[in-house]
């Protein structure tokens, strides 16, 4: 049944004033758009949209760790970096957590790459494989990549670094009904977010 | 009164929102006069009834529904004609009625009036009785429906058994027209509450493709047979869960466009939604659930940046008075929170032993107890007419519907084990479940009645999950 087209208005350029309860003042990753920024709400007419605001310069100088002059990712923005695919992701059995050897060798692989880009801020996405229910997955994503960010912080890597988020089995990566499918979509995902002063 | 219900799309663009409007498809009630009734209604069904009613064709009265007659303007015969087949369609959706196929009554000779209808004809093809409407226009782009069922046999063959007008019917939707007579009519005569005008929001990823590479899943809302499939998030981002308030306009989802998935509340005024769980980077929110008196809602939140693993929080509707329903269960996860009809119990999963199970609480997080089962289940939901829906079987699936009936403390399989079936919401007159389901291919919802049987596909288009039933309007 093709969708009834839907006829839009732009009623009204709304900028939301924060919900109750602010956050706490969490340094938000400047590529990312922030949720209900705290702005003036009055007015009806819509005036002109204002120009996307820029983002924090990375800093110019060397991050803390010298690197080579022939440094691939300095002044690149997230979406660049992550292309490379820096950071390699972790696997997991089915229906577990648990980190395995292979996984905590990748993981010190990718610590050593924190730390030489010590102003990166990344996401760990837990991602699961399609059976099990999409709640029950949610649930699992979530303790797949705190395992992950759990062993990257006891390999020295700072905790303000590492945001987890879970997509459970929403994006799977191989959406083949296989077992080489499924353990293709059972993992840790790493991406980088931000690129900020070194912690 | 109603409140006109907006689809409030949101996009994000350098951190300003924009709001779009849907101008709505005139969902204003229909005008209802002049009702009269000969026969009264059956009593109010009990919940035990439902599933013999619905599926015992002897009892039911059998009911033709002709094309309704009309000026002889085009499109105002389309629009009757639109009118009479989604209202043969509502009414066989019930199974109060046992409706004459559409083909055979289409061969009985039009009448003008109800003194002219060949009531041996209707005789002939089983009715008991049969539909008399004429429909009329009445100001700019709206029409009226002269509605009469007639007595077909017996000592009263030929009279009036049921007549009413419904008037500001609209050209543009008259699919909602059908709907207002269709729960008119199961209330009347039936004593039944209809959910003919009730929605379907659910979580689709059609219209991914404009975003490639993205992870993107929208919220979308559909009538309750599936009718106009249409977007209601714009976030660009994973927008999951929806769950409707007890008024069938505001909209709870979670959404992660905000960078981590945290909980949204639609008004149906128009104002921006409310965070009322207000979570940041390092909390994670899910599994909205709006109390039947729409004051609190219950959620499960991960945030304990250690372990991950989620407890059942309850806060007010503004986002005061939060408070955690399941502390101390650092070692397990509870999730998928559901009230009951009264708002005076929750059921919840848990994985505290082992394996997700099903378990009841107050909302003051006291008198914790397990329901058995012997298999996983997962999100529980509680129908107005007191039976729990749930996932249930092995933890890696395949998945059947399973329901609890909460009096007899008996469980039933729904579901009749084709395909992985799932997450459950039921609509608010109890009578039937919509599901996510494996069977047509990939994931899709469809619809399958208490009476069991074989489901009712609602999609068809990319991946489809997450449905909740509204209730009707207000």
């Amino acid at each position: 049944m093709s969708r009834i087209p839907t006829r839009y208005a732009i009623v009204a350029l709304l900028v939301f004033a924060a919900a109750c309860g602010k956050k706490p003042p969490v340094a938000p990753p400047p590529a990312a758009p922030q949720p209900f920024p705290t702005a003036d709400t009055s007015g009806t007419k819509p005036p002109a949209p204002p120009a996307r605001p820029a983002d924090t310069p990375v800093t110019s100088r060397d991050p803390v760790v010298t690197s080579s002059a022939t440094d691939p990712y300095a002044g690149k923005a997230p979406d660049d970096i992550n292309k490379d695919s820096p950071l390699k992701p972790v696997f997991f059995q089915l229906d577990s957590d648990q980190l395995d050897e292979l996984a905590r060798q990748t993981l010190t692989e990718d610590a050593e790459v924190l730390k030489k880009y010590a102003n990166w801020v990344i996401t760990i996405e837990g991602h699961c494989d399609e059976r099990g229910t999409a709640e029950y997955n949610l649930a699992l994503g979530d303790r797949r990549a705190i395992a992950a960010r759990g062993f990257l912080i006891s390999l020295g890597i700072n905790a303000d670094r590492l945001r987890t988020v879970s997509y459970g089995k929403e994006f799977p990566f191989d959406p083949a009904q296989s077992e080489a499918a499924f353990a293709k979509n059972r993992r840790a995902h790493f991406t980088v977010t931000a690129t900020s002063e070194p912690r | 009164m109603t409140l006109k219900p907006l689809a409030l799309s949101f996009l994000m663009s350098g951190g300003v929102l924009f709001a779009f409007v849907e101008a709505p498809l005139s969902t204003a009630p229909v005008v209802i006069t002049g009702r009269q009734t000969q026969t009264p209604p059956p009593g109010q069904q009990q919940p035990g009834q439902i599933v013999v009613r619905m599926d015992n064709a002897a009892i039911q009265p059998k009911i033709a529904i002709p094309d309704f007659n009309s000026a002889g303007d085009a499109e105002l015969e389309a629009a009757a004609r639109t009118v009479s087949e989604v209202l043969w369609a509502d009414l066989d959706f019930e199974k109060e009625f046992y409706l004459i196929d559409r083909n055979a009554s289409a061969a009985v000779p039009p009448a003008a009036s109800i003194d002219a209808m060949p009531m041996d004809r209707w005789r002939d093809l089983g009715a008991d009785f049969v539909v008399h409407a004429t429909v009329t226009r009445g100001a700019a782009g709206e029409f009226a429906v002269d509605f009469r069922i007639v007595t077909v046999r017996g000592t009263t063959a030929g009279q009036v058994d049921f007549s009413a007008l419904y008037e500001r019917c609209t050209i543009r939707n008259p699919r909602w027209c059908a709907h207002s007579i269709a729960d008119d009519v199961h209330k009347k005569k039936r004593n039944l509450d209809g959910v003919a005008r009730t929605k379907v929001a659910f979580v689709s990823d059609r219209d991914n493709k404009s975003a490639p590479g993205r992870q993107v899943k929208e919220i979308y809302v559909m009538d309750y047979d599936g009718a106009n499939q249409r977007p209601f998030t714009a976030h660009r981002s994973l927008s999951i869960m929806p769950a409707w308030a007890a008024d069938g306009v505001s909209l709870a989802y979670v959404s992660y466009f905000g960078g981590n998935s945290d909980i949204y509340l639609t008004r149906p005024d128009g104002r921006a939604p409310t965070r009322p769980a207000n979570g940041n980077m390092d909390i994670r929110n899910y599994s909205p659930a709006i109390s039947p008196d729409g004051t609190r809602m219950l959620f499960s939140s991960s945030r304990d940046v250690n372990t991950g693993r989620t407890d059942i929080f309850i806060v007010n509707i503004d986002g005061t008075g939060l408070k955690n329903l399941t502390p101390n269960t650092a070692a397990s996860g509870e999730a998928t929170p559901s009230w009951s009809p009264a708002g005076t119990e929750i059921v919840f999963t848990s994985d505290k032993t082992g394996t997700n199970q099903l378990w009841l609480m107050s909302p003051e997080g006291l008198n914790l107890r397990r329901l058995p089962m012997d298999k996983h289940c997962d999100k529980p939901t509680w129908s107005l007419l007191n039976f729990i829906a749930f996932t249930y079987g092995p933890q890696d699936g395949p998945h059947d519907i399973a329901l609890y009936d909460v009096q007899t403390q008996k469980v039933s399989i729904l579901t009749d084990g084709q395909g992985s079936n799932g997450s459950p919401a039921v609509s608010s007159n109890g009578r039937h479940v919509v599901f996510t389901t494996s069977r047509y291919g990939n994931s899709q919802l469809a619809t399958v009645s208490r009476a069991g049987g074989r489901p009712r596909q609602l999609t068809t288009v990319g991946s489809n999950t997450y449905a909740n039933w509204s209730r009707p309007p207000q």
